[in-house]
């Protein structure tokens, strides 16, 4: 056991945070937005939480609450704007966004005379201060949130919302105030998994919050698939897990991990966990008892 | 209680509803009725909010609504249902009716994460009014059943009964009795005149003349989008402009 949480440790606490930013997706692609501003997101929750801990010295705890809201905040006057448009043209717009902080980061330091982000060399030296135990109650509260969301009055109107914007609205629904809600709730999400990433890998890379970083955060939706909210957090898993468990193919490792994805979309189009399966299940015991 | 005063829609060079003007008293039953392509179902966008007007203006209880956002006119007492079934496909029939339920509600996502007493007590409230409406639209066998399964008929009484969970003082039903067959048109014309003897006002695009007759006492008919006619529904019938819209223009021999 010691020598597995050696060897492993590290990747289990990756598996974590990659989960947290799967839930953070979870949030705008279950209310029908294809948002890929997640990357930019952790980003501020990142830097923010990182330049406390650093220049600071405020508690963790503090440091990571105030990047995920300062990412909230960002996703708040974002989603004003760009939640008015739709589809691909909203996936279009978030990702500008995540260019847009990727080159503040960069170029912040020589436009202010600080030396606070680092430039282009990125932030260094971060303590290593996420444990284990941080990340599993996290990811434990964030689950209970999900459940009690499918089940709340807030829930239902942003799966109306996906299914049928106009038939919401004629519900009553103000559509558009939901949208924001989701959206901030996933860059709050996606500023907190910034966070602890920052102080897990002790360093932070301006262009590793790029648009290959938020295909991989979508990877892990459409892997594990998006009618449950265990879908995402599966797909996450197995993602991050899967190059590791990999590693004895050597150079053909990058080769059989993407011929594993493409079956999965090929023959599980709704992703590994769909709740159709046990629905049929449970009406085949009504059918049953009838 | 709805007003429409020279309502117009241009859609680029067609105009699909042309200075339309009619009213629907409080606790009438209005028909809507003309050939297809009339601007039938383009009126009732534009009243339910889902479209806006390119001209005139429609008041409901006196509030101009022709430039309100749909959420709002729902809010307001307008429901809908639609020609082209939109349920919530997936969701249970009371799952669908729950969602009507949204505007009686208060509790928001923190009543829900902090289990407040007062979002359990909310959530019973909200699925015991909407128990309710199933079972009164004679659907309780099926209320745990995948709404997109059933057939067509039944989903459209799922549809009113999603529109009547948001309590409205207006019912705009579109084309209703359309996939029923005589019996089930029957019960649902008993449907709307309980509804009506409840003091609900409805709005209703139909094209069967025998459910017009049954329901209806004021029928509105449009073709090319402008109003021809106007009457009782034994007037209507009887009208040459109507025939002639339907059928055709007699020819001389």
């Amino acid at each position: 056991m010691e020598q597995f949480w050696a060897a492993y440790g590290s990747v289990v606490q990756f598996v974590l945070i990659n989960m947290i930013l799967a839930i953070s997706i979870y949030f705008t692609l279950n209310t029908g937005l294809l948002s890929l501003a997640n990357a930019g997101f952790m980003a501020i929750g990142a830097y923010v939480s990182a330049v406390l801990t650093l220049r600071a010295g405020t508690p963790l705890v503090f440091n990571l609450l105030a990047g995920a809201l300062t990412a909230a905040l960002a996703g708040f006057l974002l989603g004003l704007p760009v939640l008015r448009l739709r589809g691909i043209y909203l996936a279009i717009a978030t990702i500008g966004f995540g260019e847009i902080i990727r080159i503040i980061a960069i170029n912040f330091d020589k436009f202010t005379g600080l030396t606070l982000l680092g430039g282009a060399q990125g932030l260094s030296g971060v303590p290593k201060l996420t444990t284990l135990p941080m990340l599993l109650i996290t990811l434990a509260f964030l689950i209970f949130l999900l459940i009690q969301l499918q089940r709340s009055r807030t829930g239902r109107a942003l799966a109306a919302i996906r299914q049928d914007e106009s038939v919401a609205a004629t519900m009553g629904i103000h559509v558009f105030a939901y949208k924001v809600l989701a959206f901030v709730l996933g860059a709050f999400v996606a500023g907190l998994a910034g966070g602890f990433s920052a102080h897990l890998t002790r360093y932070i890379d301006p262009n590793g919050y790029g648009f290959d970083h938020v295909v991989n955060i979508l990877a892990f939706a459409i892997l594990g698939g998006t009618l449950h909210w265990s879908g995402p957090l599966l797909g996450a898993a197995i993602l991050t897990a899967l190059p590791e468990s990999l590693r004895f193919l050597k150079e053909y490792r990058g080769i059989v991990n993407g011929v594993i994805i493409v079956l999965v979309i090929l023959y599980l189009p709704y992703g590994l966990v769909n709740p159709a399966w046990f629905r049929r299940k449970t009406k085949g015991v009504t059918d049953a008892q009838a | 209680m709805l007003r429409l005063e020279q309502v117009s829609r241009q859609f680029g060079g067609l105009a699909a509803v042309s200075n339309v003007s009619f009213d629907v008293e409080q606790g009438q039953v209005v028909g809507l009725i003309g050939p297809n392509g009339a601007g039938k179902t383009t009126l009732l966008n534009l009243v339910s909010g889902l479209d806006k007007p390119t001209g005139g203006m429609i008041h409901f209880k006196g509030q101009p609504i022709h430039r309100s956002a749909a959420h709002i006119i729902s809010r307001m007492g307008i429901a809908r249902t639609y020609q082209n079934i939109r349920l919530f496909a997936g969701m249970s029939v009371l799952e669908n009716v729950v969602i009507g339920t949204h505007t009686r509600g208060r509790t928001g996502l923190l009543d829900a994460l902090f289990l407040l007493p007062g979002y359990r007590r909310e959530e019973r409230t909200l699925r015991t009014l909407a128990g309710e409406l199933v079972a009164r639209l004679g659907l309780e066998d099926f209320s745990a059943t995948a709404a997109d399964t059933l057939s067509y008929g039944d989903q459209r009484r799922v549809e009113l009964a999603r529109a009547l969970a948001t309590s409205p003082s207006l019912l705009l039903l579109d084309e209703p009795s359309a996939g029923m067959n005589a019996a089930e048109t029957e019960r649902l014309g008993q449907v709307v005149l309980d509804l009506r003897s409840q003091g609900l006002t409805v709005l209703v695009v139909e094209h069967d003349m025998a459910f017009i007759s049954q329901v209806c006492d004021h029928v509105v008919v449009l073709n090319f989008g402008q109003v021809i006619v106007q009457g009782t529904p034994a007037a209507i019938k009887a009208d040459p402009l109507v025939i002639e819209a339907y059928l055709g223009k007699a020819q001389d021999a």
